[in-house]
C-alpha cells in the first residue's frame, strides 16, 4: 500500500489558470496531504523543473502553448518515466487521453468532469500503479542486468509447455549455442547432458521438483557445448508453484565450472603432493618424461627441477645396477595403466646409488585416459643397509648353527627349548625338515637325568657367560634312549642371541662301547683259551709267540713253554718263509684281519695246511697279532682232487672225439697221481672184448709209446686177459710188480721200460664195466687206497661221459644215415642239427635250413597248423604227430609226416619226418576217385578178376547210382555174381569178345537190354574197364553202367519221324521238280508262241483282243511260276554262297534300277550304314531284298505326301540289323500281323500287288539264319527290321 | 547272219518255236536240230567225218543247248563234245537254252569257256537281239 502519510509534491502543467485553480481546490478537498503544488505553463518549463526537482505526481494538460496533444505527454514522459502522469484533457480530446495511457500515462481526468473523490482515487491509483510499475521496471532492469552481467546461463522452464526459455546470452557465451532469449524444447537440454550423467541428473531433478519442502535444486553435471565437448556445469534451479501448490515453472542458471573442476583436480594433486612432501615426487608422462618434480626429489637426486623436467626417468635416475626384473615390472604396470609399488635402486647425480621405495599412481584425465604418472619415492637406502646387515648376521648365525655337527638349541631360564638347529633335530630323532621345534622339550629326557638337567640350566641361567657340561639320555620317537652330551652357555647378553645356548651331540656309541669294553675284556680270555681252534698271539716286531692256547699246543705238539720260546717262523717249512714274510708285511700295512691258507709244520715235521686268520691287537700295551688257524689239509686235498676230476671230465666233454678226450683226461689223472704211464681200454657191448682206446705217458719218454703200440690191436678177450676173474674185472686191481703176473702179455716191455707197479680201475656204467683205466709206475708201490679212490672217483664220472660219447657216435651214424628226416630244432624254430636226409629230401643246403625258421619252408596253407603244433610242444606236450607240406628247393611240394618231442630244459625239440608225398598223392587220388565213383550218375560195380579164369566173378562194390539205376541195394548184390543181373554174360560169343578185349587191357563198351530188380526193362550202356596191378596182372573189373532206356525209346521214335519226314521231303522235292520242269517247259513254249505270233496279221479285232488277253495271261502265269520257283529254290538250298557284301553298293545298284520310279515318287532318302557297313550274306538275296523293300515302299507310298525313306544298319551282338522305314500308307498291324510275311497275302488293292514280295524277302532272310520284323501304322508308315545272322562272332564293337 | 546253228532240244514245240524265231529274226539261215545230246554228238561225228573227207560242210558255229534231255543231257553232251570235237571245231560256241532256274546250273555253265550265253526259255526276239551283240557271235552280224 502506498503510504499517503508522506506528503506529496505535485507538478501541474497547466496554462489555464482557471483549470489550475479548480484543480487546486479539488486537490485540497481530497484531504490528501500535499507538501506543495508547483505550476508551470509550458512543457519546456516542466522539463526544466523536473531536472532539479523531484515530484510525486504530475498533472499534464495536453493543450499547452509550446506543445499539445500526445506529443506533450511523450515529451514529458521521456524525461520523467518514474513519475506518474495524469493527463488532463477536455471532453473532446478523450481519445488522445487514451493514447497517452497506452504510451505510459497513469490515468486521465476530463476537465470539469471530475470531483475531489474521483481525483483522490485517480491520484491514489496512479501513484500506486506507477510505484508498482516502477518497482517492476526496476526489478526487470536489475534482472536483465544480472542476466547480462552473469557468466551463468539462465533458464526458465515451463512445466506446462515443457519448454525452456534460455534467457540472455548465457548459453551463447558458455556453450556457443545461437540461442538467446529463445524457447527451446526441454528435450534439447536433456540431449545435451553427458550420457553418463543423464539418468542421475534427471532423477534428482524430478525428485526435487516434487519435493514441496525444498524448492531449490542443485546439481553438477557435464553439458555438451556446440562443439560437442562436455563442460562441467553447476546448475541451480528454483521451483515455482501455483496457488494450489502445483509446480509450474523452474528458473535456474547453469554455471560453467569446468575450469574450477580442473583446478580442483590440480588442487587434489597438489594436496596429495603436499601430504607427501617429505618424499620425492615426480610427475611423468607414461613414457617416463618428467613433467614435474618436488623439492624433496631434487634434494634426494641432486638434479635441479630444471634438469629434471623434460628428462626421462629411466635415463636420469635408473642405475646400471637397477635390477632388470624391477624395471620390467615397472614398465609392465605402466603399460597397463596400473599403479605400482616397488623398491628401486636409483642413482643420484653424483653417481651414488640409493634405494628408493616407489609408489606410482596413474593420473586419469576427464576422459579416463592415463597420460601421466604420479610417483612418490622414499629414500630407503639406510633402512635397506640396516636390513641387509641384520639379514647377513642372521644368515651367518644360522649357517653356523645349521652347519655345525653338533646340535644347537636355545633354551630359556625355565628350561623351555624354543629353537633348535636341523642337526639338532636329527640327533634328537626328529625329521630334519619338519617344523618339529615345538616337539622338542626336556620332558623327553630320561626321568633319571631330568633333575640334573634342570639344575644345570638353572645354574647357567643365573650367571651371564656361565658354561656347564652334562650328559643325559633323550628319548627317541621309537622309545629308545640316546646318550646326549650337552654344553649350556649363557649368552643372554649377546644382542643377537639373548638366550642360553645348548650345544649337544650324540654320544650313544661311545657310551655303549665303553660298556661293551668292560664285558669283552672278560669274554676275551674265555674265547682265547677255550677256543677249539689253535690260537696264538705274537709280537709284531719280534714275531715271538706271546701267548698260545690249548688247541695250538695240541695241534702242533709243542708245549706252552716251547711255543713261548719260538717265533712264528719256527712252525713253517723253510720254503714258506718268504711268502710268510710278504704276508706279514701286508698285514702291518693294512692292519686288518686276513685269511690265508699257509703251509705249517708241526713238531714232528709234518706239513699241514692251515687256514690262518690274523688280526692286530693290543697285548698289554704291545703291538701284537693274534692268529687263529684251522687245519684244512684234508679239505684242500679233496678240493684239489675234485678240481682234477672236473678238469679231466671237462677235457673229455670238450673234445670232439672220444679218443682225444680220453687222452686228455688220462694226462690229468696221471700227472696228479704222479705215475709214468696210463691207458684206457673200452669194451664192446657184450663186455667180452676190450680194445685200447687211449694212452698217455711221461713227457720226454717216447719209449712208452711201445706200450700202446704193443697193445693187442684186435679185440682183447677179457677172460683170457690179465682180468681173468670176475673180481679183477669188477674191482680195482693193484699189482705191485706187474712183471711177476704171468697173464700180463706185455711183460717184456714193462721190464724194458722198468715199470713195476700197476693198477686198473673199471669204469662202470649202470653196473657193467664198459671201460678200464690202468696206470703203470716205475716204482714198486704198495696198494694205496687214496690213489685208487681218486681214480675211482674219476671213473664214476667218466662212465657216463664215455657211454654218452660212445652212444653219440653210434647215434650220430644212425642220425646221419637215416632215410627219415631227423633234426634238432630250438624252440624258436631254427634247426641246429639236421641229417643228410634233410638236405637230400628237401633239396636245400644244410646252411639254408639251419639259418632260418623252418616255417619258411612250410607250405603257406600249412603254416598255421604247423605253428599250432609247435606251440603245443613248447608248452609242454610230450610228443606231437602231424603232417604238413614243405616246398622243396626246386619248388616241388612234398608231404611229410612228423613226430616231434621236446626237451623242455634245453628248449629244443627233436623232429623226425618221413616223406609221404607219394602216399599223400595216392590217397588224394583215391579220395578223388572214390568221390567220383560215389557221386557218379553212372552206376559203378567192381568185381574180382575171376571172369578171366572162366569163373563166376564176385561183386565187390557198387555205388549209389547202381542202386538208383537197377534198384538193387549193395547188400542184394555184393558177394554175388553179376550174372544175377542178367543180360550181360548170357551170350557166349559176346562174352568171349569181351574177355579178349579186356585181356588186351582195353575197355569194352556195349549196350544191353536187361531188367531192374522190379522187373522193368532196362537199357544200359556198359563200359568194362580192366584193372591190373603193378605187375600187370588183372585184379579187378569195373563195370560202368548207364541207363539209356529213355534214349533208346527216343531214338526209336525219332527214327520213325525221320522216315516220315524224309518221305514227305522226297515227295515235296518231286513236286518241286515237276513244277520246275514239267510245268515250266510248256509255259515257256507258250511264251515263245506269244512272242512269235504276228498280231497285226489278225484281221478280226475280237481275235486280236482275245489274243492280247491270252498274251497277258501267259505273261502273268509265267511270272507267277517264276516267283514260286524262286521261293522253292530259296527253301531248298541250304548252302547258299555267302560273302561279305557292302550295303551301300547294293543299295546304289537297287536304286539305279528303280530310279525312274523314285523320281516319280519324288522320294527323299536318308541312309546311314556307318554302324554296320558290311554284312555276310548272299549277294543275290540281298539285292532281291533291297529291291523288294524299295519297290514296296514306292508302291505303297502315301498319295498325300512325298515318299521319305530312312534306312540304317546297326551292329548287335548276334545280328546286324537293317532298318528300312517309309512314310507310306502303312498297314493295320492288328489285323495283319500274322500274315504279313505269308505267301500270297495282299493287304492293298493295288493292281500289281501279288503278295509275294515280302514272302520272298522273309524266305531269303530266314534261309540264312536271320529274321524279319515289321512295325507299321496306318497312314503313318512302315519300318522293316531285318536281322542278318552274324556267322563270325569273334568281333564285336 | 549265222550260216547254220545246231539246236539240241527234246521238245518238239520248242524246236518249232526256236526255228521260227531264229529265222524270223534273221539270226541264222539254217537250223539243225538234234533231239538229245546223243544225237548231237552223232551229228558232230558226221561233221568230223565229212571234214576229214575234205567235204565242204562246216560245223555250226553256235549250238543252242537244252540241259534237261533224255538219253544224254546237256552237261553230258558238253563234256563229251569237249573231249571229242572241240579241238576240231574251234569256232563253235554254245548257248545254253533252258527252262531251268536252278542257280547251280548257272554257275556250272559259267565254268565252261565254250559256253557264251545262258538263255532262259523261250527264245524271244529280245534274247536273240542281245545274243547278236555277244562278242563271240557279233562277227557274224556286221552292221
Amino acid at each position: 500500500m502506498i503510504d499517503f502519510n508522506t506528503k506529496l509534491k505535485i507538478l501541474v502543467v497547466e496554462d489555464n489558470p482557471g483549470d489550475l485553480l479548480l484543480l487546486e481546490e479539488l486537490l485540497f478537498e481530497t484531504n490528501i496531504s500535499i507538501q506543495e503544488i508547483k505550476n508551470v505553463t509550458l512543457i519546456s518549463e516542466a522539463k526544466n523543473i523536473l531536472n532539479s526537482y523531484d515530484f510525486d505526481l504530475i498533472f499534464l494538460d495536453l493543450s499547452l502553448a509550446d506543445s499539445s496533444g500526445l506529443d506533450s505527454f511523450k515529451d514529458l514522459y521521456s524525461i520523467t518515466e518514474k513519475v506518474p502522469i495524469i493527463v488532463l484533457t477536455g471532453l473532446k480530446d478523450s481519445s488522445i487521453a487514451i493514447s497517452a495511457i497506452v504510451n505510459g500515462a497513469q490515468d486521465f481526468l476530463v476537465k470539469g468532469e471530475f470531483d475531489a473523490k474521483l481525483l483522490a482515487k485517480t491520484m491514489q491509483y496512479s501513484i500506486e500503479r506507477k510505484k508498482n510499475l516502477e518497482n517492476l521496471r526496476e526489478s526487470n532492469a536489475r534482472y536483465d542486468l544480472v542476466v547480462e552481467a552473469t557468466h551463468e546461463a539462465v533458464w526458465d522452464w515451463n512445466f506446462a509447455q515443457d519448454d525452456l526459455l534460455w534467457v540472455g546470452k548465457g548459453f551463447n557465451k558458455i556453450f556457443g549455442y545461437e540461442y538467446a532469449n529463445t524457447v527451446i524444447p526441454f528435450q534439447f537440454w536433456e540431449e545435451c547432458l553427458h550420457p553418463e550423467d543423464k539418468v542421475r541428473v534427471i532423477e534428482k531433478l524430478q525428485t526435487s521438483i516434487l519435493n514441496l519442502s525444498n524448492h531449490s535444486w542443485e546439481d553438477e553435471y557435464r553439458f555438451r557445448d556446440i562443439n560437442g565437448n562436455y563442460l562441467y556445469v553447476l546448475d541451480r534451479g528454483y521451483t515455482l508453484f501455483d496457488s494450489e501448490n502445483n509446480p509450474v515453472r523452474m528458473i535456474g542458471a547453469m554455471q560453467n565450472i569446468t575450469a574450477k573442476k580442473l583446478a580442483e583436480e590440480e588442487l587434489k594433486k597438489l594436496s596429495l603432493i603436499a601430504k607427501e612432501t617429505v618424499n620425492a615426487v615426480i610427475i611423468a608422462s607414461k613414457k617416463g618424461e618428467i613433467q614435474w618434480v618436488n623439492e624433496a626429489f631434487t634434494k634426494l637426486s641432486q638434479f635441479t627441477v630444471k634438469e629434471s623436467i623434460g628428462s626421462f626417468v629411466q635415463e636420469m635416475i635408473f642405475s646400471e645396477d637397477t635390477d632388470k626384473e624391477t624395471i620390467s615390472y615397472l614398465l609392465e604396470k605402466v603399460e597397463k595403466d596400473l599403479s605400482f609399488e616397488c623398491v628401486l635402486l636409483t642413482r643420484a647425480k653424483d653417481g651414488q646409488n640409493f634405494w628408493m621405495k616407489v609408489l606410482g599412481q596413474p593420473i586419469v584425465d576427464e576422459k579416463g585416459k592415463v597420460l601421466r604418472y604420479f610417483a612418490i619415492g622414499t629414500d630407503i637406502t639406510r633402512q635397506k643397509e640396516a636390513e641387509e646387515t641384520i639379514i647377513n648376521n642372521e644368515r651367518r648365525y644360522r649357517a653356523l648353527i645349521e652347519k655345525s655337527a653338533d646340535g644347537i638349541f636355545l633354551v630359556n631360564k625355565d628350561g623351555q627349548i624354543y629353537d633348535i638347529s636341523s642337526t639338532g633335530k636329527e640327533i634328537l630323532g626328529y625329521e630334519k625338515d619338519q617344523d618339529s621345534t615345538s616337539k622338542v622339550g626336556i620332558e623327553w629326557i630320561h626321568p633319571d637325568d631330568i633333575e640334573e638337567i634342570k639344575n644345570v640350566i638353572k645354574e647357567v641361567a643365573s650367571q651371564i657367560k656361565a658354561v656347564r657340561h652334562t650328559e643325559c639320555r633323550y628319548r627317541m620317537p621309537d622309545g629308545s634312549y640316546k646318550w646326549i652330551e650337552v654344553t649350556f652357555n649363557n649368552l643372554t647378553h649377546e644382542p643377537f642371541i639373548q638366550a642360553i645356548v645348548g650345544n649337544f651331540r650324540d654320544i650313544t656309541t661311545r657310551k655303549k662301547a665303553e660298556e661293551l669294553q668292560k664285558k669283552s675284556e672278560e669274554n676275551y680270555r674265555q674265547i682265547f683259551y677255550n677256543n677249539p681252534y689253535p690260537m696264538w698271539v705274537f709280537d709284531q716286531e719280534t714275531r715271538a709267540f706271546l701267548d698260545v692256547n690249548a688247541a695250538a699246543i695240541d695241534k702242533y705238539g709243542f708245549s706252552r713253554e716251547e711255543f713261548l720260546s719260538m717265533t712264528i717262523l719256527d712252525i713253517r717249512p723253510e720254503e714258506e718263509i718268504p711268502k710268510l714274510l710278504e704276508v706279514l708285511d701286508v698285514h702291518y700295512q693294512s692292519g686288518g684281519a686276513r685269511k690265508e691258507v699257509m703251509k705249517h709244520r708241526d713238531k714232528s715235521g709234518k706239513i699241514i695246511l692251515m687256514e690262518v686268520t690274523t688280526y692286530l691287537i693290543d697285548f698289554n700295551g704291545r703291538k701284537a697279532m693274534q692268529t687263529q688257524v684251522n687245519d684244512v689239509t684234508e679239505i684242500v686235498k679233496i678240493q684239489n682232487e675234485r678240481e682234477i676230476i672236473l678238469n679231466a671230465i671237462d677235457k673229455l666233454r670238450m673234445s670232439e672225439n672220444l679218443i682225444d678226450g680220453l687222452t686228455a683226461m688220462l694226462l690229468c689223472a696221471r700227472e696228479y697221481i704222479g705215475w709214468e704211464y696210463g691207458e684206457i681200454w673200452i669194451s664192446d657191448y657184450t663186455n667180452e672184448y676190450f680194445t685200447l682206446a687211449a694212452c698217455d705217458y711221461l713227457q720226454g719218454e717216447p719209449g712208452f709209446q711201445e706200450m700202446a703200440d704193443r697193445a693187442p690191436k684186435v679185440k682183447q678177450q677179457t677172460n683170457k686177459s690179465i682180468f681173468d676173474t670176475k673180481e679183477k674185472q669188477e674191482q680195482a686191481y693193484w699189482v705191485e710188480d706187474i712183471n711177476k703176473d704171468p697173464l700180463f702179455q706185455r711183460g717184456d716191455i714193462t721190464a724194458k721200460l722198468g715199470l713195476y707197479s700197476a693198477f686198473s680201475v673199471p669204469i662202470r656204467y649202470q653196473g657193467k664195466p664198459i671201460s678200464r683205466i690202468a696206470f703203470f709206475s716205475r716204482k714198486i708201490l704198495k696198494k694205496d687206497p687214496s690213489t685208487i679212490n681218486f681214480i675211482e672217483n674219476i671213473c664214476m664220472q667218466l662212465a657216463a661221459e664215455i657211454e654218452k660219447k660212445n652212444t653219440e657216435r653210434v647215434l650220430n651214424l644212425f642220425f646221419k644215415q637215416s632215410n627219415d628226416l631227423l633234426g634238432l630244432a630250438t624252440f624258436d624254430g631254427v634247426f641246429r642239427r639236421i641229417n643228410n636226409a634233410f638236405v637230400e629230401v628237401l633239396g636245400y643246403t644244410e646252411e639254408q635250413i639251419t639259418s632260418q625258421h623252418f616255417i619258411n619252408f612250410v607250405h603257406p596253407n600249412d603254416v598255421t597248423k604247423t605253428m599250432e603244433k609247435m606251440d603245443e610242444l613248447t608248452q609242454g606236450k610230450l610228443i606231437s604227430y602231424f603232417e604238413n607240406r614243405f616246398i622243396t628247393g626246386n619248388g616241388d611240394i612234398k608231404w611229410f609226416s612228423w613226430s616231434c618231442t621236446p626237451t623242455v630244459y634245453e628248449n629244443i625239440f627233436f623232429a623226425s619226418g618221413r616223406d609221404i608225398t607219394r602216399q599223400k598223392k595216392e590217397e588224394e587220388q583215391l579220395r578223388l576217385w572214390e568221390f567220383v565213383i560215389t557221386n557218379s550218375n553212372d552206376a559203378v560195380m567192381i568185381t574180382d578178376a575171376s571172369l578171366f579164369l572162366s569163373q563166376e566173378p564176385e561183386i565187390l562194390y557198387v555205388n549209389e547210382a547202381f542202386t538208383e539205376i537197377t534198384g538193387y541195394l549193395p547188400e542184394d548184390v555184393i558177394g554175388k555174381s553179376p550174372l544175377i543181373l542178367g543180360g550181360i554174360h548170357s551170350d557166349q560169343n559176346e562174352l568171349n569178345t569181351l574177355i579178349e578185349t579186356l585181356q588186351n587191357r582195353k575197355n569194352y563198351e556195349i549196350e544191353v537190354l536187361g531188367h531192374k530188380k522190379n522187373g522193368e526193362e532196362l537199357w544200359s550202356d556198359f563200359t568194362f574197364v580192366p584193372i591190373s596191378d603193378n605187375t600187370g596182372i588183372l585184379t579187378h573189373l569195373i563195370y560202368i553202367q548207364r541207363d539209356i532206356t529213355a534214349r533208346k525209346k527216343n531214338e526209336a521214335e525219332k527214327e520213325l519221324l525221320i522216315k516220315e519226314l524224309t518221305q514227305n521231303n522226297t515227295d515235296l522235292k518231286q513236286f518241286s521238280f515237276i513244277t520246275s520242269h514239267n510245268l515250266r517247259s510248256p509255259l515257256s513254249n507258250l511264251m515263245g508262241i506269244v512272242d512269235l505270233i504276228d498280231t497285226d496279221s489278225l484281221e478280226n479285232s475280237t481275235n486280236a483282243l482275245l489274243f492280247e488277253k491270252f498274251k497277258e495271261s501267259t505273261f502273268q502265269l509265267n511270272e507267277t511260276i517264276n516267283d514260286l520257283l524262286s521261293v522253292l529254290i530259296i527253301k531248298d538250298k541250304v548252302n547258299i554262297v555267302k560273302g561279305f557284301i557292302g550295303f551301300e553298293n547294293e543299295f546304289q545298284k537297287a536304286l539305279a534300277s528303280v530310279s525312274f520310279m523314285m523320281k516319280q515318287a519324288n522320294a527323299s532318302l536318308q541312309i546311314d550304314f556307318s554302324e554296320a557297313p558290311v554284312v555276310e550274306f548272299n549277294r543275290a538275296y540281298l539285292e532281291s531284298i533291297i529291291l523288294n523293300l524299295l519297290t514296296n515302299s514306292i508302291k505303297y507310298r502315301s498319295p498325300d505326301r512325298n515318299l521319305a525313306l530312312k534306312i540304317k544298319t546297326t551292329n548287335e551282338r548276334d545280328f546286324i540289323k537293317l532298318y528300312f522305314s517309309d512314310n507310306g500308307i502303312g498297314m493295320d498291324m492288328e489285323r495283319y500281323k500274322d500274315r504279313i510275311f505269308g505267301l500270297y497275302q495282299r493287304f492293298h488293292d493295288l493292281p500289281d500287288s501279288k503278295g509275294l514280295g515280302l514272302y520272298i524277302v522273309h524266305s531269303q532272310v530266314n534261309a540264312l539264319g536271320g529274321h524279319i520284323a515289321v512295325e507299321s501304322e496306318v497312314g503313318v508308315g512302315t519300318t522293316f527290321i531285318i536281322s542278318f545272322k552274324k556267322f563270325l562272332k569273334s568281333k564285336r564293337h | 547272219m549265222i550260216e547254220k546253228v545246231l539246236l539240241v532240244e527234246d521238245d518238239n514245240i520248242t524246236i518249232t518255236l526256236c526255228e521260227l524265231a531264229i529265222k524270223k529274226f534273221d539270226f541264222a539261215k539254217e537250223v539243225h536240230s538234234s533231239r538229245n545230246g546223243k544225237e548231237a554228238l552223232d551229228y558232230f561225228s558226221d561233221c568230223l567225218k565229212r571234214k576229214k573227207k575234205g567235204e565242204e560242210s562246216e560245223a555250226p558255229p553256235l549250238i543252242f543247248l537244252d540241259l534237261n534231255m533224255p538219253v544224254l543231257n546237256g552237261w553230258d553232251f558238253l563234256d563229251e563234245y569237249l573231249k571229242k570235237f572241240a579241238k576240231d571245231f574251234p569256232k563253235t560256241r554254245v548257248a545254253i537254252l533252258s527252262s531251268t532256274i536252278d542257280p547251280n546250273d548257272f554257275s556250272r555253265a559259267s565254268k565252261y569257256d565254250i559256253v557264251v550265253e545262258f538263255i532262259s526259255k523261250p527264245l524271244t526276239m529280245r534274247v536273240l537281239t542281245e545274243l547278236k551283240k555277244n562278242s563271240s557271235i557279233s562277227q557274224y552280224f556286221p552292221e
